[in-house]
């Protein structure tokens, strides 16, 4: 068997369904060997499109996404979609082709030094120069992208040797123990952890991305803040780890969340943080933010404890182990003296949701939140799986869809990449057969991977794309408008194509939406489809992402039009 | 808080940039990085010297156990270690100085390894602040060229490391 044969092989003994990505130059050996064992194969119509992609469908799937491509410019195009998969933690396994062995380092055509470009984007990756290693890096790399905190693995893999015989190998790469301190996990703990929790008086729970990705957690979650009631946010990674009727909800956190979770979040005496890593968008300034409260955090990766904020309480143990352990170690009657903060958070929640209330109303053009509270509640039955790029319309997502379930919102959190929408609802699509998918996407967005239209159409997935089209950089312009003096540089889309013929010349239906009446029988149509189908709604410009919080202050310090805070 | 650190690595490909990298994209600052094969070749053993707090020193340490490459990191620190560096040091003397330059080489255990009509070539070994005394004392003569290897450190009494494979069903976790 030659190195290409034996890639093959690899992905089929992991049982890996499909992969995505692009072909050229010293890939070649590897695309024949997928044509002869009719390896299942997605081609994308770019290399960050294919990374995207595979991204959706690990974070759909929990399985790690296979994405091929060819050395040099296919490798570097790869680069982008690494890294968001870095910082959101996400399973990736690339595969990428390099210039044969003896032409390494000569400058060779489309040679470029990809493993040292990727080193800081990965968790690991490797340069095969030895057949027989092949096999055994293979491993080590597959089992590296799920180990602890998931994470992005790339192999390069010379040309020759992919042609190269391959000797048969059950050797393991690394023939040493890695040695590591001794976890503290959660038994060690908890019963700190549950003193803390009965002696607060003001306590907040904080769910990331950690809480969406762990098998165990959304159901053990589901019984903890059942049982306690506890004040719970979520990050905008950890949206679906827990269902936003469960009692003590308050949305999500951080410079674009809710009114309730950024005053919990500034005003608690104790915050139980699980799964995530106080990003500055999540928790303002970190640096300030632990002064006068307790902090205990939870996490797989140790080197995320303390990085940011140094917690008083540190657990290095995976999300739903640990509340399956602090489900154990609470009393069956578990009493505590929230009932003032609690009825303080119900009091801003009633109050935010009537603030709010105007972005929910009908209007010509459609106000974006509108827009896409109306979707959601439209959907509703269909439990779809919503995609988002990056900008003003991934927050106004992340505020306004209905999220049920773990793995069902999926978001550049971290890296906050545009472009990410399309390829990634492509990815999830296919993760989840058969299950409606929602791509919502800014017209600055859908044109930096818009050419995966023709992706989907090969693929005919039921993804239902809304192009919130407001002809501008809405988040640039926001931020323009507020801090910048209203200079409009470089964020005014005037020249937008028209998507619907866009995406017709990819022979995927679509249509323009300007009124209400339009939004609700586009979205019935998208259904009816059942495959691709595209939205152009025509959204106010002006339109702000609020609340906010104002760059420099802290999560308390939140604006909220039409609310004296 | 200045610090020695010992880390041990797979001799892998490119694990000195992947060290290297790191610190520098965590903006941690190191005084000096020495590498070199153990008795074992397939093991190599990099000492690092800094100057920071034991937070970030902390910090250093998780991020280096995430590196597969890395099998353990010791902090030599708290243990009882010696450290030593060794330097080349050329100076410029003429032939009526070199009796007195030959004076210092020998008080500090120097070696000479070339003369010419103006200058002293000689190499020098020992702990960073007997390396910096020695260095100010040759000031008034004129360094033509200072190498020095950095720190390399080594924990006193029998204790020893070796990899263990990993096959071995009794390997220990380490203590921090």
């Amino acid at each position: 068997m030659n190195g290409a044969e034996t890639v093959v092989k690899f992905l089929e003994d992991h049982q890996v369904d499909t992969c995505f990505g692009y072909p050229g130059g010293p890939i070649l050996v590897l695309y024949d060997a997928i044509y002869k064992r009719n390896f299942p194969h997605i081609l994308t119509r770019h290399e960050q499109g294919a990374i995207h992609a595979a991204e959706g469908y690990a974070r759909v799937s929990g399985r790690p996404g296979v994405v091929i491509a060819t050395s040099g410019p296919g490798a570097t195009n790869l680069v982008t979609g690494l890294a968001d998969a870095l910082l959101d933690s996400t399973p990736i396994l690339a595969i990428t082709g390099a210039v044969a062995r003896k032409e390494i380092g000569r400058d060779a055509f489309q040679e470029a030094d990809i493993t040292g470009i990727t080193d800081p984007v990965t968790k690991y990756n490797y340069l095969v120069m030895d057949p027989a290693s092949l096999k055994p890096i293979l491993e080590e790399a597959w089992e590296l992208t799920t180990a602890g905190r998931p994470g992005p693995v790339l192999v390069n893999i010379p040309k020759d040797l992919l042609s190269a015989e391959i000797p048969e190998s059950h050797d393991s790469f690394s023939s040493y123990a890695r040695l590591r301190p001794k976890p503290l996990k959660s038994e060690l703990q908890i019963d700190h952890v549950v003193r803390a929790l009965s002696e607060s008086k003001k306590p907040l729970l904080m769910l990331g991305g950690g809480c969406v990705i762990s098998d165990l957690a959304p159901q053990q979650i589901d019984r903890f803040v059942n049982h306690t009631a506890m004040p719970t946010c979520l990050t905008l990674m950890g949206i679906g780890a827990v269902k936003p009727q469960a009692p003590g909800y308050l949305g999500m956190a951080g410079m674009h969340g809710s009114v309730q979770a950024n005053k919990a979040l500034g005003n608690c005496d104790l915050l139980l943080a699980v799964g995530c890593r106080f990003s500055d968008r999540a928790i303002a300034n970190p640096e300030r933010y632990a002064a006068g409260r307790t902090i205990i955090h939870v996490d797989i990766d140790p080197a995320e404890i303390g990085k940011n904020v140094k917690p008083d309480i540190e657990i290095e143990d995976d999300a739903g182990d640990f509340f399956r352990c602090l489900n154990q170690a609470l009393p069956e009657k578990f009493s505590a003296d929230w009932q003032e903060w609690q009825s303080y958070l119900t009091d801003l929640t009633q109050a935010y949701d009537k603030a709010a209330a105007p972005l929910l109303k009908v209007s010509e053009p459609l106000l974006p939140e509108y827009t896409l509270k109306r979707i959601s509640d439209l959907l509703r039955q269909y439990n779809p799986i919503v995609v988002t790029d990056v900008g003003q319309h991934q927050m106004w997502a992340a505020q306004y869809f209905d999220i049920q379930t773990p793995r069902s919102f999926l978001t550049s959190g971290g890296l906050g990449c545009m472009g990410f929408g399309l390829p990634a609802a492509i990815g999830a699509a296919k993760a989840a057969p058969g299950r409606l998918t929602v791509a919502v996407v800014g017209d600055g967005g859908m044109q930096m991977t818009e050419q995966e239209l023709g992706t989907l159409y090969d693929l005919q997935l039921p993804v239902m794309i809304v192009v919130l089209d407001n002809q501008t950089l809405g988040m640039v312009r926001q931020w323009q408008e507020l801090f910048y003096h209203e200079h409009y540089s470089q964020s005014l889309l005037t020249t937008n194509p028209d998507f619907v013929k866009l995406a017709d010349a990819y022979r995927i239906p679509g249509c323009n939406v300007h009124t209400a009446a339009d939004l609700d029988q586009a979205v019935e149509q998208a259904i009816k489809t059942n495959g691709p189908y595209l939205l152009r709604v025509f959204v106010r410009q002006k339109e702000n992402v609020y609340p906010m919080i104002p760059a420099g202050k802290d999560p308390q310090d939140l604006i909220m039009p039409g609310m004296d805070l | 808080m200045l610090s020695i650190i010992a880390v041990m690595v797979e001799n892998r490909a490119g694990v000195l940039s992947r060290v290297s990298n790191l610190f520098a994209r965590r903006g941690f600052n190191i005084s000096s990085l020495a590498v070199g094969e153990t008795q074992n070749p397939e093991i190599s053993r990099i000492t690092l010297s800094l100057d920071v707090s034991a937070e970030e020193l902390a910090q250093m340490v998780k991020q280096l156990y995430k590196l597969p490459d890395v099998l353990i990191v010791r902090n030599l620190t708290h243990e009882r270690y010696c450290a030593r560096e060794f330097v080349f040091f050329k100076v410029s003397c003429v032939a009526s100085q070199r009796g007195e330059v030959i004076n210092l080489i020998n008080i500090f255990r120097g070696h000479i390894v070339d003369v010419s009509a103006d200058s002293l070539t000689f190499e020098v070994s020992g702990a960073e602040e007997k390396i910096a005394a020695l260095q100010q004392l040759l000031n008034e003569y004129g360094i033509l060229e200072l190498v020095r290897t950095g720190q390399i450190a080594i924990e006193r009494g029998s204790s020893s490391f070796s990899a263990p494979l990993k096959e071995d069903s009794h390997t220990e976790e380490v203590s921090e």
